[in-house]
């Protein structure tokens, strides 16, 4: 009797159990929707750190008190070796916690970079800070647009701006990576995308396995992912054609593998980004802003959070219109960013359409009214004067408390008195570059005075934008290239514009009288 | 004196067979290999190295030390109340041998599980740094750095000592004290302010600072000037400066350069220029563009590190300073048990191991002036509850000051020398002072209690 | 009884339990005045919580008495001078469970300053005594409660001590062991050892001790020799072979005759612990071997007192066969050694 009536408590509470299981995911749902409890529940996070942030219970508060402490107290010591694994502790013990990823990523990559003289170790730190974003922070909070943000603002601040002092290192090692992982200025997203997953299916292209076997003879052990970093190729490799469709599957596949697992970028959102914002170039810093910015905006819960994404979108933009070329002459060991003029219309709606969605944003607006200021100036210096007109006749339409009253040159004019106090380096290597272009166009045509009044003024403002910066570390940091390699490159422009314009122009003569049969 | 062997042996019998060795030993073994692969370092090799020793003996330390203060609680607590201590009392041994007994026998367990994950370490540490593993600046920065015992010398502050206490003497005669103000906490400010001014150099101008080396310079290893400053201005720019070395009156090496403020600075200079020398002059030039002072930290802002050692030998100097430690809680942990049951010694001694963890912090919140009027409350009542915690801080700070062991593993990790001076200065104060006095105390507390009380 | 001084001088002891608060709780021990002489087994009798284990550890220093005298071996029960020349059986077994009895009689040796060869001996012989020689190895933990109650009788004669304090010696033996311990320690008795011991088996006391005390809530209600009191000096008994009916019946008309009443009359009965030993003894000579505790060998020689024969004695005591009756095995044991006079 007694064990019937056991048997029968047993079977109630089974059942009562699975009733409950049955249940359970409509509450989760409906605790989501309505937003019920301030932490969400816990879902696809590492078993360890589930079981930890529940087994803790109060203590995890005094122990990540403790660890930041700690952490705070080794930092002022200059004891750096444990920040990464401290920051680490503390981000997962408050998984859902936005704002302290977002501070120690920020703190590694600010703080820290700083206070270490030699750029590697910096740009080590640097690192730090981006991937405990990019790979925890995002992991564990994947609908927060404000670890976006964060993440956009390291790449297009920290790497992309010319405050820190190593940021040229930054844009380097950076170039450099990215030229591994994707293979150059404009990676082919389609193939990227259409990749094999697996080495598996990568041996079904033909000629796949022979290549395996010999670069495993070679020395490269699976999955041949130091393949991409290996310069000069290697023997099966370099004897081989480029176009060969083993080595072109087996390259895309190992730049897909890196680009997804390394920085986490997928090759579908990458083209997505670069039909909407683009052309850009991927290796810069730039590039990856946006890219991380868009990512973000789908999780935009609020009006703020969309202005600050959209913000940075159009600010990287605008950077990438300013100084989104790059020139890396390594055997000159030249680096320059340069304007990319092809970026413009682009950027303009950009902006158009972040002001009709927010049309009283004060800080849009001013943004955009710099940015077609910028754009005027430069499309002017680069003899595209017909353009600069348009860009400045739609400023002062919209703008008109910045216009000038008589008219465009009067308007430069003053853009350059300001200009020649306070040069952003972007603006200065525009302006000279574009001089110097000015400069040879007109000499090639004929035109010698005004030839050299455009060398005259790139002299000139060369000269008193580098007069201002006699304080060796501020030179360093934003100084300009020097004169005579600027001027080579802008003839070496204007030659390559000549031939074209010639070639054009035989053809179009050709078209009129064709040759006689 | 046999006697208390023959109890330290049983002591040691007893820890054996009771398996409290072997899952000791495990967790060790967990600590000292596990760590170093779950735990991130900076991605460089001297912080893997860093990691190495600080993290990892770091927790087999305190495990240790938690087990030590445990084990030590329960030696005397719970044989007293498993009443095997009525047999030992009932025999011609004295307290205090019993007492000292049970605590060679702790200290021979924890030595051996100190050498046992010592030696692990150690092992773990030269096969992650072998020389083929590592890039030669990753060797010559290990090797300088961290894989060696330095020692430190600052600036000779004895002639700054003087002309302060002179400099105060004047303002007192000349009558500039105020009437309500108090001599001692006036020099205490006053000596602070132009300590300060000691280290602080204007711009364009050059300091100099008087440093005696702790020893002749070996030929072919580097001295390393190690200093840290901050700047009058908010900008964190990089300030422009020399330093000039030189010993009599002539300047043997200079060093220019830019350095930003707030961080830490290693300058490696070769010791050949200054071979022979006790005494060296350090000085600096600072030739900040923008016309920034700058203050070298008082406390640690200036230092000259030089390599007084091997890296074994000082890893086995801090193994001893451990040890001295562990000592040290098991003592406390066998004088509470002498005195309290199993639970209530435990409660204290752990309370008392915490308070010294965290008497860093005591002594922070003992400087402070106002709590609750800090918070934003004001009234009479916070200000007699601030007086009260500020004389509670004081006086937690007061008890707990001579208790605090130089933190052998910091020194470890960051290179530099742990003398044997200071090992047997830790346990003349740990071990025979205060160590005497609990055992001392131990003893006759055993010697008053009645054993046959029924529990 | 002789001019030497008592080995145990106890009077108006008083000891009174407090509680935390400082205040009386129980009166365990309250005015209790006794000694106890040289070669004297002395045993303290009383029914449960009557202040015998009390006085047992106010004698060994284990509780202070609130008031009243004792000295103990001419000192003060703390003194370590006279703890050297102490052994103490507790009641329950507080030996090390992890230790072997080899190496506790290894350790409390250590203790009392013997040197590794006398410890050895000492300890050899005394293993041999208690029956637990083929046991040495196992840890006193794995122990049933009777063979640790023996190992701990070892460790208290390890020192061969002059005062030997036993507290409820019998309790949890076997009949054999519990026989075993009385012959031992009447044994001790007749070689110049000081007993006190306490126990609630009366008939054990009755066969050991010369002189008792019983208490009753810590106060003495009766004390002096065993034979003092118990004997009935107003009565006699007679035995005789009662195989001629007729030498009988005369001997009761004689008697009849006398005091005018037939005196009483019965066949006198063994007790039942001879011949349960009787039994078992018969038992074990066609049995294999036990593993528990076997019967034990004579006494260690070096606890025979003064003038004992080392090693070489033993040897030769040894080469004697012993005896198949085990009534007369004991009887040797009991038999004092010529030239001593007999127990008081």
């Amino acid at each position: 009797m007694r064990r019937r009536v056991t048997l029968l408590y047993l079977l109630a509470a089974l059942a009562g159990i699975a009733g409950a299981a049955r249940v359970q995911p409509e509450l989760l749902r409906l605790r989501r929707a309505f937003h019920l409890t301030q932490a969400d529940p816990l879902e696809n996070m590492p078993p360890m750190v589930a079981f930890t942030t529940v087994a803790l219970g109060g203590f995890r508060g005094l122990l990540v008190d403790a660890l930041w402490m700690r952490a705070t107290r080794l930092q002022d010591e200059g004891k750096y070796f444990e920040l990464v694994q401290l920051a680490g502790w503390i981000t997962k013990l408050q998984p859902r916690f936005a704002s302290i990823w977002a501070f120690h990523a920020w703190n590694l990559a600010y703080n820290v970079s700083v206070m270490l003289p030699a750029p590697e170790d910096r740009w080590r730190w640097v690192r730090h800070g981006i991937t405990l974003l990019r790979d925890d922070g995002l992991r564990y909070n994947p609908g927060s647009a404000q670890l976006y943000r964060e993440l956009s603002w390291l790449y297009q601040h920290k790497l992309g701006q010319d405050m820190d002092q190593a940021h040229f290192f930054y844009k380097r090692a950076w170039a450099e990576e990215m030229t591994r992982a994707l293979g150059g200025e404009r990676p082919d997203f389609d193939r990227l995308a259409a990749a094999p997953t697996d080495l598996d299916v990568l041996r079904a292209t033909p000629g796949a396995p022979e290549l395996l076997s010999a670069l495993d003879a070679a020395g490269f052990a699976p999955p041949y992912d130091r393949l991409l970093d290996a310069d000069p190729p290697p023997e099966p490799i370099a004897s081989r054609p480029a176009d060969d469709p083993a080595v072109r599957a087996l390259l895309d596949f190992l730049r897909a593998r890196r680009a997804r697992q390394i920085y986490r970028l997928d090759p579908g959102a990458m083209k997505a980004v670069d039909e909407a914002y683009g052309p850009l170039d991927w290796r810069l810093p730039d590039a990856h802003a946006i890219y991380w910015a868009r990512q973000g905006i789908p999780y935009a819960r609020s009006r703020f959070d969309r202005i600050q994404l959209e913000r940075s979108i159009f600010q990287s933009m605008a950077n990438a219109f300013l100084r989104g070329r790059m020139i890396d002459n390594r055997e000159l060991g030249y680096f320059a960013l340069t304007p990319n003029l092809a970026l413009y219309s682009r950027v303009r709606q950009a902006y158009l359409d972040a002001l009709a969605e927010f049309p009283n944003d004060d800080s849009i607006q001013v943004a955009f009214r710099n940015f077609l200021s910028d754009a005027a100036m430069i499309f002017y210096t680069y003899n595209l004067e017909s353009r600069a007109r348009e860009i400045y006749a739609e400023l002062a339409d919209r703008f008109p408390e910045v216009a000038a009253a008589d008219g465009f040159e009067a308007y430069l004019y003053k853009q350059w008195q300001e200009y020649g106090r306070d040069f952003s380096p972007g603006q200065a290597s525009a302006f000279v570059e574009s001089a110097l272009y000015q400069s040879h166009f007109w000499r090639a045509l004929g035109d010698r005075d005004r030839a050299a009044g455009f060398a005259r003024m790139a002299q000139l403002a060369w000269q008193r934008y580098m007069d201002i910066r006699q304080d060796p570390e501020f030179r360093a940091r934003t100084g300009l290239p020097p004169l005579e390699e600027m001027d080579r490159i802008a003839r070496e422009r204007v030659r390559e514009f000549v031939e074209q314009a010639r070639a054009a122009a035989a053809e179009a003569r050709a078209g009129e009288n064709p040759p006689s049969p | 004196m046999k006697r208390a062997w023959a109890i330290a042996a049983l002591t040691l019998r007893a820890a054996i067979r009771s398996r409290v060795l072997a899952a000791l030993t495990v967790l060790l073994i967990l600590a000292s290999v596990g760590l170093p692969l779950t735990v991130r370092g900076d991605g460089t090799a001297a912080g893997h190295a860093q990691i190495l020793l600080s993290y990892t003996l770091g927790a087999a330390a305190l495990v240790l030390s938690i087990s030590s203060v445990w084990s030590g609680c329960a030696a005397i607590s719970q044989e007293i109340r498993d009443r095997q201590m009525h047999l030992l009392a009932v025999k011609p041994v004295r307290p205090l041998e019993i007492w000292v007994g049970k605590w060679l026998g702790l200290v021979a367990m924890n030595a051996l599980l100190l050498a046992f994950s010592g030696a692990i370490v150690y092992g773990l540490l030269r096969w992650t740094t072998r020389p083929e593993a590592l890039a030669a600046d990753e060797r010559t920065a290990l090797d300088e750095e961290i894989l060696v015992a330095r020692a430190m010398a600052r600036p000779d502050e004895s002639e700054f000592e003087a002309a302060t206490r002179e400099a105060f003497r004047r303002e007192l005669t000349e009558g500039r004290m105020a009437d309500d103000a108090r001599p001692d906490e006036a020099y205490r400010a006053f000596r602070h302010l132009r300590r300060l001014q000691f280290y602080g150099v204007p711009p364009g101008a050059l300091r100099e600072w008087r440093i005696r080396l702790p020893a002749a310079p070996a030929p072919d290893r580097p001295i390393f000037l190690r200093f840290r400053f901050a700047k009058s201005e908010l900008a964190p720019t990089a300030v422009a400066g020399q330093w000039f070395i030189g010993a009599g009156d002539e300047v043997r090496l200079t060093v220019a350069g830019e350095w930003p403020p707030d961080a830490f600075h290693s300058i490696p200079m070769p010791a050949r220029p200054l071979l022979g020398e006790r005494e060296i002059v350090v000085a600096f030039g600072n030739g900040d563009p923008s016309g920034a002072a700058v203050f070298f930290d008082p406390d640690r802002g200036l230092e000259i590190l030089m390599r007084a050692g091997g890296f074994a030998g000082n890893f086995a100097r801090a193994g001893l300073l451990l040890l001295v430690q562990l000592a040290f809680l098991s003592a406390v942990g066998l004088a509470a048990g002498a005195v309290f049951s199993m639970p209530v010694a435990s409660f204290v001694s752990i309370s008392l191991v915490l308070l010294m963890r965290i008497s860093g912090y005591i002594g922070e919140m003992a400087g402070q002036r106002q709590y609750f009027a800090e918070a934003g409350r004001a009234g009479p009542g916070a200000a007699l509850a601030d007086h009260a915690l500020r004389l509670v801080f004081r006086a937690l700070k007061t008890a707990l000051a001579p208790l605090e062991l130089p933190d052998a593993l910091d020194l470890l990790a960051s290179g530099r020398l742990i003398s044997w001076g200071a090992v047997a200065g830790a346990a003349a104060v740990h071990l025979a002072l205060y160590g005497g006095l609990l055992a001392a105390g131990s003893a006759w507390v055993l010697r008053r209690r009645e054993l046959g009380l029924p529990s | 009884m002789t001019s030497e001084p008592a080995l145990v001088e106890a009077r108006d002891l008083v000891k009174t339990f407090r509680d935390f608060w400082g205040r009386a709780r129980v009166r365990a021990v309250d005015g209790l005045t006794f000694s106890v002489r040289r070669g004297e087994a002395f045993g303290l009798l009383g029914p449960n919580g009557s202040g015998k284990s009390t006085t047992l550890k106010l004698l060994l220093g284990l509780l202070r008495p609130t008031r009243g005298a004792l000295r103990v071996l001419g000192r003060s029960p703390r003194d370590v001078r006279a703890k050297a020349r102490i052994g103490y059986l507790p009641e329950e077994s507080y030996l090390y469970p992890f230790l072997t009895p080899e190496e506790t009689l290894d350790f409390y040796g250590r203790l009392f300053g013997l040197s590794a060869r006398e410890r050895r001996r000492r300890g050899d012989e005394l293993l041999d005594m208690i029956g637990l020689a083929h046991a040495r190895r196992r840890p006193v933990g794995d122990f049933s409660k009777g063979m640790a109650r023996r190992v701990g009788l070892a460790q208290a004669l390890i020192n061969d001590p002059d005062l030997l304090i036993l507290d409820e010696p019998t309790s949890g033996l076997d009949p054999l062991g519990c026989r075993q311990m009385k012959d031992l320690l009447r044994a001790l008795a007749n070689r110049g050892k000081t007993i006190v011991l306490t126990s609630h088996l009366l008939a054990d006391v009755e066969d050991v001790c010369d002189r008792v005390a019983i208490l009753y809530n810590g106060r003495p209600c009766a004390e002096g020799a065993i034979a003092d009191l118990l004997e009935e000096r107003r009565r006699i008994r007679i035995t005789m072979p009662a195989d001629d009916d007729a030498a009988v019946a005369r001997v009761l008309e004689a008697a009849r005759a006398a005091f005018g009443a037939d005196p009483q009359t019965d066949h006198p009965r063994k007790d039942l612990e001879t011949f349960f030993l009787e039994v078992i003894e018969r038992a074990r000579a066609g049995a294999r071997e036990a593993s528990g505790a076997t019967a034990g060998g004579a006494v260690a020689p070096y606890l025979a007192g003064p003038g004992a024969r080392p090693a070489a004695a033993a040897g030769a005591a040894a080469a004697e066969p012993p005896p198949a009756d085990p009534n007369e095995r004991l009887r040797r044991l009991l038999a004092p050694d010529a030239g001593k006079p007999p127990g008081p």
